[in-house]
């Protein structure tokens, strides 16, 4: 019975070694360790052997039927490896051929630095407000602190509709000239405190070169509560500047004037291209203004029937398009409404 | 504005250097702009003198120069019509580099050209580009421009911000810097010496429009000789960027530029006479068609609305704008009228914009010129024309003043200030940083303010106007003090008791105002005045009348101050005249508190200790608010000197603004087929309307439009896309754009803006079905599937109806429609509309009705459990009539049995052979929830689906 087995062992084992395939040692192993295998037959078989003979063969058994299966094992990964070797050969492809394609769209660069910004003013409680693009003088102007004939009318130049002559001077329609018609409008049917931003499309009547347009975006904001204050105003534009330019921006405050806002003050960033230093960009000063702000005016207040004495409020706007040309340095303003994919598909 | 430094630094000490003078004056507010450093280098430029001028012999517009530069003479051919024989000008040699531009040897038609005669914008000295430039006679041939030109003066270019009229003046501006740099002006009084002629015997003015002109004085000076003025002025108008004419306008000039208050001189022998042989000067409105030719040599035609100087023969000048020609100082002028006016500014702004000419002066009373600074302006002009002309000046000013001149009181409380900047500036600093800049400011004692005036005379009625704080009644004494800081508290002891807070007896402070009710005779018991936002009074009647008739402050420590006439007597129980006249006494509270009489106490500002009394300097017309002083003391403190905090306070009320949400939703959706966002203009051209078929008369027009391109506001988004693919179609095979704007329809009050989402194709190449016909269609009408399907409109709500639109396809266009309302359309375009634009391909779109699809939009999401079971799939393919549609097909699947899961077109072919039918492939999924089909119920789910297309005339094709 041990020579049997011994016997069997020697055959199994040289069986195993000369298969080639997964298929063939998947084979050998049923023949031999299957449910009915040789050497399950023999070990099924102890039952008939005499008692004494019982546990040595047994243990004689179950230590071959060990040293097939691990020969089996290692002689399945010999087999992997050899096969997995070829593949890289006989599958190999050029990994540098260009990808298949997918549909690929582009965001115009206005849309995306418009949600770039207004998302920095949700994260600090702002909300989205939209007002019409024509609309009349007094919303663009009257309400706002600029009368008729103010010499203060003459910063923006206007584009007027042509068929209402028969109008009053406040009722004549006009192209926004900012987002700031929707101060008032805004607050006709809201109640401080209140935390809005605007973006918008404007049109000023300026002659039309690589750094002026007629047409452009704008993101007006302000603030409606008591007790705001221009500290306030200041650490709002401080976190807006920092979160587009980053925390080593530098900004400062300066003086200024505007009809809606009192005091006025233009916010300017240090200059992203020469971090401060003067270049072309900055017109030498290491200085970018972006911001027109201030405290909004007393009499702009009360136009949104809001009490001065018991509230104040900020407000901002500045204009998206100079501050994307900024950002990802382009030299034409005109790019933007050109249409031409060729620059669009570089955002 | 230019300011030169060294004209600057006579009234104000000044140690900067320009460029940190620059930097302090941009924080405070004045933004400097640029330095100009006077050393402007011209290399290659020389003074060249014209010595010969021939016709150009082959061109009518030029003419040949014969120019002796010097060292050579040239021969320059030139455009310019202003060159004369003798005349000294700029000439750049040949190499010479005026900014980008190189001067080369040149023929022009034939004639040879060596060299450029220059105009002032060529060489960048400034915008005018008229002529060439004459230099002075005196100028040596041959020297380098720069040693002609160049003055060494340094001069900052300022911005000055529309409110800051005061600071169209080197004064202006010297003050701005007293206050950066907390140093004194020093401005030197001016001397007039008068010669023993009285100027009323001379002249005689006449206001008819009070309200157009405020304030006016005029001056005469005699034994004017007129010439050039000294270097020294000549310099300083060139440098503040105008040119010298003679000794007289230069003086006015200069001062105009010293002071701000722009100056005209008439020659008194042009002046019409009346009977008293005086010139008379009469301003007034312009007659209808009344015409006067101005200095410039142009005749202009006045109406009722401009103002004019006059005399009795007719108009002068335009007042504020331009002199006129018939009194034109010129060099036989012996004796000027000087006129020294405020006019008002909106006039002044409507005349000048009419004729289109401002100018320096007309700049200035446009920002209002403080009525103070006219006296002023006229004895300093009076001074330096005795100075540089010689001038012998009159005696006196002829000086008609028609307005109040306003000193406006600010009251500035300290704890508001902290509140409002977020920072706390001591009050010293804030009085320090008033002061600086000409503001009285002190901190407001009202005990103090009200002592001051003891003894002073009682005068039932008085009134700022008339007694300025010489008389006093007892309400006025109150209302006086007041109003240092600018409260009003009432004009009567009735306003004064109504409009205040009432206060116990035992809680009285300093500043609060007792009233008894005193001796009424005279008062007014049923109604009072309170000034209105804007102008004006409004007037406020009582229920009941009520008898206030006497009040006073209480000054502490049982005291009362008040102007009183009568008194109360005890015995009689009656008001008693004071022996005196009456006057302003200190006395005990007990005369109100133990009077019968006794009203009550009121209160007009809780803490009178918080304020501080500003008085704002007469050339700051600017400031009239709190506000404005808190800018003041924000400005010259320093903005950067402040901290960084965030809002706080209650949260505002929180609105999702949803048609954003979806604008970028729509867009990413967009995008993420493969789209480009582009931007278009608002403005359409009359020329792309037509093409449309889009009636002009029915767009908005625009009235001042940049060009006629964009003459009109866009009623569709189509045209201008169609132009986008126009434009890309030869850089891109296969593309496909989008854009999500306004358009603009006409009504009868503001127009219509509503928003469209359109977007164009060309050569799709998408995944899935490949059409062979119409797969541009196709293409739009599937991502139109994509959007609304993300957009969770339900499919079964959506239709799409054959119609016919004008710039479609006839055959190959649709309307959308949702809940059968019509949204929008898609389709390719007409090829009539693809000739008319000239496109290379075919071009399918969308046009979308944004604003209404909004509507339908929904973000409900209801999650259905999946289930357990197995679904079979089988595919289909049949032929069919050509014009049996898709969507019946489709339909007749999904309705055979309760075992269709769902049915998905997969293939579509079309090919001669089949004649007029086509072949479509479906993929059938068949499952149910409850359970696995057997292969028999699929199978007779499967031979239902074949016997009703069979039915409807399809071959299965197996």
């Amino acid at each position: 019975m041990q020579g049997k087995i011994n016997k069997l062992e020697k055959e199994a084992l040289s069986r195993i070694k000369e298969a080639d395939s997964l298929k063939k040692l998947e084979n050998l192993r049923i023949l031999y360790l299957g449910r009915k295998g040789e050497l399950t037959k023999i070990l099924r078989g102890l039952s008939d052997l005499p008692t004494s003979d019982r546990p040595k063969i047994g243990a004689l058994a179950n230590k071959i039927k060990g040293n097939i299966e691990k020969t089996i094992i290692n002689k399945s990964k010999n087999i992997n490896q050899a096969k997995v070797g070829k593949i890289a050969e006989t599958e190999w492809i050029d990994i540098t051929a260009p990808g298949t394609e997918y549909p690929n769209g582009h965001l115009h660069p206005i849309t995306q630095f418009i949600k770039k910004a207004v998302n920095i003013f949700i994260s600090m409680g702002f909300e989205i407000y939209e007002s019409p693009e024509i609309d009349f003088a007094y919303y663009n102007f009257d309400v706002l602190n600029v009368p008729k004939d103010h010499p203060a009318r003459d910063v923006w130049d206007t584009f007027y509709i042509d068929d209402r002559k028969d109008f009053s001077d406040d009722k004549k329609m006009l192209l926004r000239t900012h987002t700031s018609n929707a101060q008032v409008r805004a607050m006709e049917n809201r109640k401080p405190p209140v935390r809005i931003v605007v973006p918008g499309r404007c049109y000023r009547n300026e002659n039309i070169d690589t750094s002026h347009e007629a047409t452009f975006y704008q993101l007006e904001g302000f603030v409606i509560d008591k007790g705001i204050r221009v500290s306030d105003l200041l650490g709002t534009l401080n976190f807006f500047a920092r979160r587009i330019f980053g925390n080593d921006v530098e900004t400062r405050a300066r003086p200024h004037f505007y009809p809606f806002t009192e005091p006025s003050i233009d916010f300017d960033v240090s200059c992203i291209f020469c971090k401060g230093y003067g270049c072309s960009v900055c017109k030498k000063s290491g200085w970018l203004e972006v911001m027109p702000c201030g405290m909004i005016h007393p009499n702009v207040l009360r136009k949104m029937n809001v009490d001065p004495k018991t509230y104040s409020g900020f407000a901002f706007g500045f204009g998206i398009d100079r501050l994307m040309m900024l950002y990802y340095g382009i030299d034409n303003i005109r790019l933007s409404y050109s249409g031409d994919l060729r620059f669009l598909e570089q955002f | 504005m230019k300011i030169p430094i060294n004209w600057l630094k006579e009234y104000i000490n000044i140690k900067d250097s320009p460029e940190s003078l620059a930097d302090k004056l941009t924080m405070s507010g004045t933004e400097i702009e640029a330095i100009d450093f006077g050393t402007s280098s011209f290399s290659g430029v020389l003074v060249g003198e014209i010595l010969e001028i021939k016709k150009h012999p082959n061109a009518d517009k030029l003419q040949i120069a014969i120019v002796n530069a010097g060292k050579e003479k040239l021969q320059i051919v030139c455009g310019a019509p202003n060159i004369k024989i003798g005349q000294k000008v700029p000439v750049a040699l040949i190499g010479t580099k005026l900014g980008e531009f190189e001067i080369k040897k040149i023929n022009i038609r034939e004639v040879n050209s060596s060299g450029m005669m220059c105009s002032e914008a060529e060489l960048g000295i400034s915008d005018d580009h008229t002529g060439i430039m004459i230099l002075d006679t005196r100028a040596k041939v041959g020297e380098e421009l720069g040693k002609v030109l160049d003055s060494g003066e340094v001069v900052l270019d300022a911005e000055i911000t529309p409110n800051r009229g005061d600071c169209l003046s080197i004064i202006g501006i010297a003050r701005e810097v007293a206050a950066v740099n907390n140093k004194k002006l020093k401005i030197q009084k001016t001397k007039v010496k008068e010669i023993n002629k009285k100027t009323s015997d001379f002249v005689e003015v006449k206001v008819e429009d009070k309200d157009l002109c405020p304030h006016y004085i005029a001056r005469v000076v005699e034994g004017l000789k007129v010439g050039p003025s000294p270097k020294w002025m000549q310099d300083r108008l060139f440098a503040c960027g105008i040119r010298p004419i003679n000794n007289i306008v230069d003086a006015t000039n200069y001062v105009m530029f010293e002071w701000g208050q722009p100056l005209h001189a008439f020659d008194f022998s042009k002046l019409s006479k009346n009977k008293l042989n005086k010139a008379e000067i009469i301003v007034r409105k312009a007659k209808k068609g009344e015409k006067l030719a101005t200095l410039d040599g142009i005749e202009r035609k006045l109406n009722d609305k401009d103002l004019v100087i006059a005399d009795p023969s007719g108009s002068i000048a335009v007042a504020g704008v331009m002199g006129g020609a018939n009194t034109e100082v010129d060099n036989d002028t012996k004796t000027i009228v000087l006129e020294s006016a405020t006019f008002d500014p909106t006039s002044v702004r409507k005349t000048a914009q009419k004729f289109n000419l401002r100018s320096e002066a007309s700049n200035r009373f446009e920002k209002n010129i403080p009525m103070p600074l006219n006296e002023i302006a006229i004895d300093r002009a009076a001074e330096l024309l005795t100075e540089v002309a010689g001038g012998k000046i009159l005696e006196g000013r002829v000086d008609v003043l028609s307005k109040w001149i306003w000193i406006q009181h600010i009251g500035l409380k300290v704890s508001r200030l902290e509140e409002f900047l977020g920072k706390k500036i001591p009050v010293n600093e804030v009085i320090k940083i008033l002061r600086s800049l000409g503001f009285k400011a002190e901190k407001f004692d009202i005990v103090k303010e009200a002592k001051k005036h003891l003894g002073k005379p009682y005068k039932y009625g008085a009134n700022f106007k008339e007694d300025g704080v010489d008389a006093f009644d007892c309400s006025y004494l109150t209302d006086y003090l007041y109003s240092q800081i600018n409260q009003f508290v009432g004009y009567t002891s009735l306003a004064q008791y109504e409009l205040g807070k009432p206060i116990k007896d035992n809680n009285l402070q300093s500043g609060d105002i007792l009233f008894i009710k005193g001796h009424i005779n005279k008062s007014v018991t049923d109604h009072y005045f309170i000034p209105k936002d804007n102008d004006g009074y409004k007037k406020i009647i009582l229920d009941k009348p009520k008898e206030v008739g006497h009040n006073g402050i209480y000054v502490g420590e049982g005291k009362v101050v008040h102007a009183r006439h009568y008194q109360y007597d005890n015995k009689t129980k009656k008001w008693v005249k004071v022996a005196k006249e009456g006057e302003v006494v200190e006395e005990s509270i007990d005369v109100y508190l133990k009077n019968p009489e006794y009203l009550g106490a009121r209160r007009y500002v809780e803490n009178i200790n918080d304020w501080i009394a500003v008085t704002v300097p007469w050339w700051r017309l600017d400031v009239k608010i709190e506000e404005d002083l808190i800018e003041e003391i924000a400005r010259i403190y320093g903005y950067n000197n402040f901290p960084s905090t965030l809002p706080s306070g209650k949260l505002p009320e929180s609105f999702e603004n949803k048609e954003i949400k979806w604008t970028d939703l729509i867009k990413d959706i967009l995008v993420g087929a493969g789209f480009f966002e582009l931007y278009n203009y608002s403005f359409v051209s009359k020329e792309i309307l037509e093409k449309f078929n889009i009636d002009s008369k029915n767009c908005l027009k625009i009235a001042n439009p940049l060009s006629s391109e964009q003459g009109y506001m866009k009623t569709s988004l189509v045209p201008s896309l169609l132009v986008n693919v126009l434009k890309n179609e030869s850089n891109f095979e296969s593309f496909k754009i989008f854009e999500l704007a306004k358009i603009y329809q006409k009504q009868k009050e503001l127009p219509k803006e509503i928003k469209f989402l359109a977007g164009a194709l060309v050569n799709p190449n998408d995944l899935g079905i490949k059409y062979k016909n119409g797969k541009e269609f196709y293409s739009v009408k599937g991502v139109i599937e994509l959007l609304f399907e993300k957009l969770g409109i339900v499919k079964s709500d959506i239709d799409y109806k054959e119609a016919s639109i004008d710039y479609l396809h006839p055959g190959r266009s649709a309307e959308i429609l949702i809940k059968n309302k019509k949204i929008g359309e898609i389709g390719e375009i007409h090829p009539e509309v693809v000739q008319d634009f000239g496109l290379k391909n075919r071009v399918a779109v969308f046009n979308i009705n944004f604003s209404d699809l909004l509507n339908y939009i929904s973000d409900v999401k209801a999650f259905s459990p999946i289930s357990k079971y197995p679904t079979v799939v089988r595919d289909l393919a049949i032929v069919v009539d050509e014009k049996i549609t898709t969507e019946s097909i489709l339909v007749a699947i999904q309705k055979s049995d309760k075992l269709i899961k769902g049915v998905k077109l997969f293939d579509v072919y079309t090919k001669k052979e089949l004649k007029n039918k086509k072949s479509l492939a479906f993929r059938v999924i068949f499952g149910l929830d409850t359970k696995t089909l057997s292969e028999d119920e699929i199978n007779s789910a499967y031979e239902k689906i074949v016997k009703i297309l069979e039915k409807k005339g399809a071959k299965i094709r197996k």
